[in-house]
């Protein structure tokens, strides 16, 4: 028998079905202690419990079926089965999910035992328990092929007791259909089983008013029919894009994405100027409520569309058919020095000059990389905007780690990481960037970062490690310098010592400071800023203080320098400069080193009697980086002029032989030698000229012992006359050459 | 009485450390600061007493070596007893060879060794025991030792080894306070190798680098000096002096019979023999002090700046009279007619007698040391002794200048009236810092300059001495600038020349 309805929906309150007592009834001694003890294990436990619950019933359950196998015992089987029934019913009882392997045992062992019962003619038993599974899945079905169609048919007749049947169909279909909770299919659907007695159906479908029958009665082996038209709610449109792989976004939600291809029955429907192919296929937006909406199409490198969207009516809306607008931006990338690799969003792009066409408005991130360093930013880019970047290529310098020896608060530690970051920021010479400590331990690896610095660094470290775990970190982190901190055992001053490390370096520079004084950390950050200075201003005089002139006196006058240009002559005094009275040469001295290259500087001069005023056009001096000074930091000059070799050509050869100086300085002659000064060739003039590179390629080779060969090179030096070494009016090479040449031969 | 006071400083201060728990190592570094600060306080005595505490009662401290350090100083610097001060040093390298202060000791045994040297023949040992102290890596004696190194090099002539180790302080040790002295010491050098333009250079680079320190001063003389003499020659230019019309001294009667005029770093000195007075200016010429002396004759300035006066029977040194007297058949013969008197770095006393005609030498004591150089009868006009210890006599007869080595090894022999000089009468000699000599012609009123190695340098005429400023000179000094300090005995007046 079947029941077909047609009818909207109302509200039946809500009955549900009764348990069986059978339950009850059929709960042991041992089955209620083994509920209780289940029932006071805690909710975290029950999971491991229920492993072991699961594979401790297996095991009984397979050691039931073999008794149940054997004709002759298949009896006992019975109480067996009956034990692994009982204690999953405790578990069931106790509360909380029961996981469906178990329950998958108890539907084994009560249909064996039901099975069993029936073998032995203890129909009443074997009907429980095939009820007892009905109930708990109104479509169990026994396997007819297997087991005698007695069975199946006793099986059958207790199914026809507790079970009915329901269909629904429903206009629209698609609806989920549940029963007493239960899912039962989605519309339209054959007839299922559902248990007999009075059942609460529910039947939904989003965007229609949903149908609730409280007090449908399920008769045994009848089939329930009903054939629903559904009330629609709510509105439906499509949206189709061009292009497809729009994000659909409805009063700030993401709904989902436009994707596909546009289905070719409806190309004929889309407007001429919009080229189907490039058309998606609809984008449902089922179930829009009543009301206004606002609605968002989004996609990256196109101009967002924003519309709003009323669905007066609970129906299908017409497609809104959308082509996104392009938001692109184009963006010129140059560098200094040129033919880095340009990384946008992490994406390599190509090397500078760079002409990126089609870049997507928007946010992205620039780096431009070199071997000497790179250029990182952080740009927007506007929809038809084009954007120029002239990249200088910087140095990074990574910040390691602050160590701090025992006894040292960590609150005081952390407090000096912070103010480091933070005056570390304002370097605006170099990128900075703060690495994992970790990471930076994992790649130098043994004494970890601390073996950086000479003084933590484990005594059986061997002497290149310090170089070759900053050329590891160097290569790992693309950077070109490195900088911890050590903060020793306090006292009463709160000291860090900062070392700063060049990657190939030997050793470190080292800073110290009171972090207490809140100059200490901007001063260093500004003593890292200086420019490593390759000239310095020059006008070719020598003067000398005497006690017969109130002036300085002119020694000597570079011929050609400017002061020679400007008609000084030896035996002038100088009385003024700048219109200031000038007393010692070293006011002399000053005064021009305050002076910019091509400035123009008046000299009053006194000769025989008679005062003249010259103009003289400040020239350049090459200068060399101060030896053997104490706080000059030479790690920080190699990283400026490795880097100014490559972006200033014209001064690679002065920056190249000052490399070599700071590497001799640090006392590696190897590294001075093999690297830097075989590459460096400067004229061969007067000054700082191919005769100071001589002379320092001998010192080097003097060094390390190899007297023969400095010996010779110092020979070659001393044909360069007018050489000097720390500026063009520093001291001749001549005489230095012929001195170690003295040293040489001890 | 002394060592009594000791022994009980040091049991009390043992009972002391005893009392309040203090470790040996507390106390004996208390000590030393304690005998530092009397050190600087010049209290010498108490000084000397914490640091024998601590040698005596806490050898095994680790304060130990730095007292018996500053006790062998203390005997080098103060008492100047180098027996002592070497006895001292001997033990830090006996029992503390790997101290701190190892390297410390041997440079004092090398100071030790330079400064009681006259002779220059144990300069080699002072050298010795200036480089031991590189055998201890990266000690802050370092820049010391090669100072000195440089300092015994250029004492024994070795001028180009001598600036190698200046520069070695100057390149490797650009910061150090021994720097200054560096160049200073590289400008001598250059001086005595004849390249004054490249001593210039260094000079003036003492200023540059260092221009608020004491050697940027010393620099400025030298530039002087040596732009007076080359520089001004670079030029085309004659050496010309400019009389100084602010030196004049004013006085109530004239000078009168002056017989020797000194420059010193405190100022000028005058002897005026009738007066029987010596007389001291200041650099503008305002008298500063006078005093009485008995029967003088003579007057030098030694190496330390003291005025040496020949007084007819004596010497009076610091104030202090000294006799002299020569073995003699019957018995010590005492000096009476002494006339000219020179003091050493060390003490000896060099002193011409008219009566022996002799130029004798007495050790500090006052003990004849033997004729110099040797017996030979000498007329001496004057005596003078060079910054290394040679000394340059100028003889009344021939008028010529002698150079005679400490040893009396003849080092030169300038012939005054001869060569293209040709001195009528010298009658005085000078030595600038330089080593440059000086030699008054006081006929002409002329003056020849001889550089260190006594070579013809130049022949200042009566023009170029201040345009005619001279017209009978008969004494002069040169101070450390290169001016001249000339007595002019028709005008009676003491002229700065510059």
């Amino acid at each position: 028998m079947s029941t077909t309805r047609k009818r909207k929906p109302s509200f039946i309150s809500n009955k549900g079905l009764v348990p069986p007592k059978r339950y009850a009834r059929r709960r042991t001694l041992r089955s209620r202690s083994l509920a209780v003890a289940l029932a006071l294990a805690s909710a975290l436990a029950a999971s491991a419990q229920d492993d072991e619950l699961l594979l401790r019933l297996s095991q009984q359950l397979t050691e039931a079926k073999v008794l149940f196998e054997d004709p002759q015992r298949q009896s006992q089987s019975i109480d067996f089965l009956g034990r692994i029934v009982d204690e999953i019913e405790e578990r069931r009882r106790s509360g909380g999910e029961v996981p469906p392997e178990i329950l998958d045992l108890q539907h084994q062992a009560l249909e064996l035992r039901a099975r069993a019962f029936f073998d032995a003619g203890q129909l009443q038993g074997a009907g429980d328990d095939f009820r007892h599974l009905l109930l708990d899945n109104p479509r169990y079905a026994l396997n007819p092929e297997s087991l005698s169609p007695k069975i199946v048919d006793f099986f059958e007749d207790q199914k026809k007791q507790l079970i009915g049947y329901i269909a629904v169909t429903t206009d629209p279909a698609g609806a989920r259909v549940s029963v007493n909770g239960n899912f039962v299919g989605i519309t339209n659907f054959f007839p299922v089983e559902v248990h007999t007695g009075l059942a609460r159906i529910e039947i939904t479908l989003e965007g229609y008013q949903g149908y609730v029958d409280d007090n449908l009665r399920i008769e045994p082996g009848e089939i329930n029919t009903l054939d629903l038209v559904l009330t629609r709610t709510s509105a439906r449109l499509p949206i189709i894009t061009d292009p497809p792989g729009v994000e659909v976004v409805v009063d700030g939600q993401v709904v989902g994405v436009t994707s596909g291809t546009l289905p070719p029955d409806l190309r004929s429907f889309m407007p001429p100027d919009l080229d189907p192919s490039r058309l998606s296929s609809p984008f449902e937006l089922m179930s829009l409520p009543l009301g206004q909406h606002h609605i968002e199409l989004r996609l990256k490198c196109y101009e967002t569309l924003r519309f709003p969207f009323r669905a007066d009516e609970p129906r299908d809306y017409t497609a809104q058919i959308v082509k996104l607008n392009d938001s692109i931006g184009r963006v010129s990338v140059t560098s200094n020095p040129s033919d880095a690799r340009v990384f946008l969003d992490g994406e390599f792009k190509g090397n500078t000059p760079l002409e990126l066409n089609r870049v997507c408005s928007g946010d992205h991130r620039l780096e431009v990389k070199h071997p000497t360093g790179k250029y990182v930013e952080d740009i927007s880019v506007g929809a038809d905007e084009s954007l120029s970047f002239e990249c200088p290529i910087r140095p990074t310098l990574a910040v390691v780690d602050l160590i701090a020896d025992d006894g040292v608060p960590a609150r005081d530690l952390e407090d000096m990481r912070q103010k480091l970051t933070a005056e570390l920021r304002n370097l605006s010479v170099m990128n900075v960037v703060f690495p994992d400590a970790d990471a930076v331990n994992r790649i130098i690896g043994g004494g970890g970062a601390r073996s950086l610095v000479p003084a933590l660094a484990p005594p059986t470290a061997p002497p290149e490690h310090i170089r070759e775990a900053s050329e590891k970190l160097g290569k790992a982190l693309e950077v070109e310098a490195i900088l911890l901190g050590h903060v020793p055992a306090q006292r009463l001053t709160k000291d860090v010592v900062l070392h700063f490390l060049a990657v190939g370096s030997p050793a470190p520079d080292r800073y110290a400071l009171n972090y207490l004084d809140r100059d200490a950390l901007p001063a260093f950050v500004e003593k890292l800023s200086m420019p490593t200075k390759l000239h310095g201003s020059w006008i070719g005089l020598t003067t000398v203080d005497t006690r017969l002139t109130e002036g300085p006196i002119v020694l000597a006058v570079d011929s050609g320098g400017p002061a020679a240009k400007a008609g000084a002559q030896m035996g002038d005094v100088v009385q003024s400069v700048a219109g200031a009275p000038v007393t010692k040469a070293v006011d002399l001295l000053r005064a021009v080193r305050g002076m910019e290259p091509g400035a123009s500087l008046s000299l009053t001069l006194v000769r025989g009697g008679a005062t003249e005023t010259v103009s003289v056009t400040v020239g350049t001096t090459p200068l060399e980086i101060p030896l053997n000074e104490d706080g000059f930091l030479y790690n920080k000059a190699i990283v400026d002029l490795r880097h100014r070799m490559v972006v200033e050509p014209a001064v690679a050869g002065l920056a190249g032989l000052n490399v070599a100086l700071c590497y001799m300085q640090l006392g590696d002659y190897e590294t001075a030698l093999k690297e830097y000064l075989p590459q460096v060739t400067l004229a061969e003039t007067t000054g700082i000229s191919q005769g100071t590179v001589l002379y320092y390629t001998a010192l080097a080779y003097l060094r390390l012992g190899e007297r023969a060969e400095a010996a010779r090179i110092f020979q070659q030096a001393l044909a360069f006359e007018g050489a000097t070494i720390q500026s063009n009016d520093g001291p001749r090479v001549v005489p230095l050459a012929q001195r170690r040449l003295r040293e040489a031969g001890r | 009485m002394r060592k009594r006071v000791f022994a009980i400083a040091v049991i009390v201060a043992l009972l002391a450390s005893l009392s309040q728990g203090q470790a040996p190592s507390d106390l004996a570094r208390q000590h030393l600061e304690s005998g530092i600060q009397f050190y600087e306080q010049q209290r010498y005595n108490q000084a000397l007493n914490d640091f024998q505490i601590i040698v005596t009662s806490m050898a095994t401290s680790e304060y130990a070596d730095d007292a018996l350090l500053r006790i062998g100083r203390y005997y080098l610097d103060v008492e100047e007893d180098f027996a002592k001060a070497k006895d001292n040093l001997d033990i830090i390298l006996r029992s503390y060879p790997t101290s701190d202060s190892a390297p410390g000791a041997y440079y004092y045994l090398g100071e030790v060794t330079y400064r009681s040297d006259r002779t220059g023949k144990t300069l080699d040992d002072a050298v010795a025991n200036y480089q031991r102290v590189f055998l201890y890596p990266d000690n802050p004696w370092i820049p010391a030792a090669l100072y000195s190194t440089g300092t015994a090099l250029e004492r024994q002539g070795k001028f180009q080894e001598a600036v190698d180790a200046y520069f070695q302080v100057i390149v490797d040790h650009p910061r150090s306070e021994w720097t200054a002295g560096a160049r200073l010491g590289v400008g001598r050098s250059f001086v005595r190798q004849g390249d004054p333009v490249e001593a210039m250079t260094q000079f003036q680079e003492a200023r540059n680098t260092h221009p608020d320190s004491r050697e940027a001063e010393s620099a400025l003389d030298w530039l002087t000096l040596l732009f007076r003499l080359y520089g001004t020659r670079m030029l085309g230019q004659n050496v010309t002096f400019r009389r100084d019309p602010g030196f004049n001294p004013v006085l109530k009667e004239k000078l009168d019979d002056v017989v020797a005029v000194r420059a010193s770093a405190s100022g000028i000195h005058v002897l005026e023999r009738d007066k029987k007075r010596v007389m001291t200016f200041d650099r503008q010429g305002k008298l500063a002090s006078s005093q009485q002396a008995v029967e003088p004759y003579g007057l030098s300035v030694d190496a330390r700046g003291e005025l040496v006066v020949a007084n007819e029977r004596a010497v009076t040194v610091e104030g202090k009279p000294v006799t002299f007297a020569v073995p003699s058949e019957k018995g010590p013969k005492p000096l009476e007619k002494i006339r000219l008197a020179v003091r050493d770095r060390l003490g000896d006393i060099y002193v011409y007698d008219e009566n022996e005609k002799k130029l004798l030498r007495f050790n500090p004591s006052g003990d004849l040391v033997g004729p110099f150089p040797d017996s030979t009868p000498r007329e001496i006009l004057r005596v003078e002794m060079d910054p290394v210890g040679n000394l340059l006599l100028l003889d009344k007869r021939d008028r010529d200048v002698n150079v005679l080595s400490p040893e009396g090894r003849a080092i030169a022999r300038i012939q005054t009236q001869k060569g293209q000089w040709g001195l009528k009468k010298a009658v005085d000699i000078a030595l600038d810092p330089a080593g440059y000599l000086y030699i008054l012609d006081e006929e002409e009123a002329k003056v020849a300059v001889f550089d260190a190695s006594y070579q013809f340098v130049t022949l200042l005429t009566q023009q170029s001495l201040g345009g005619g400023a001279l017209t009978k000179p008969v004494t002069l000094d040169v101070d450390a600038s290169g001016d001249l300090y000339v007595y002019d005995e028709k005008e009676k007046a003491i002229v700065h020349l510059k």
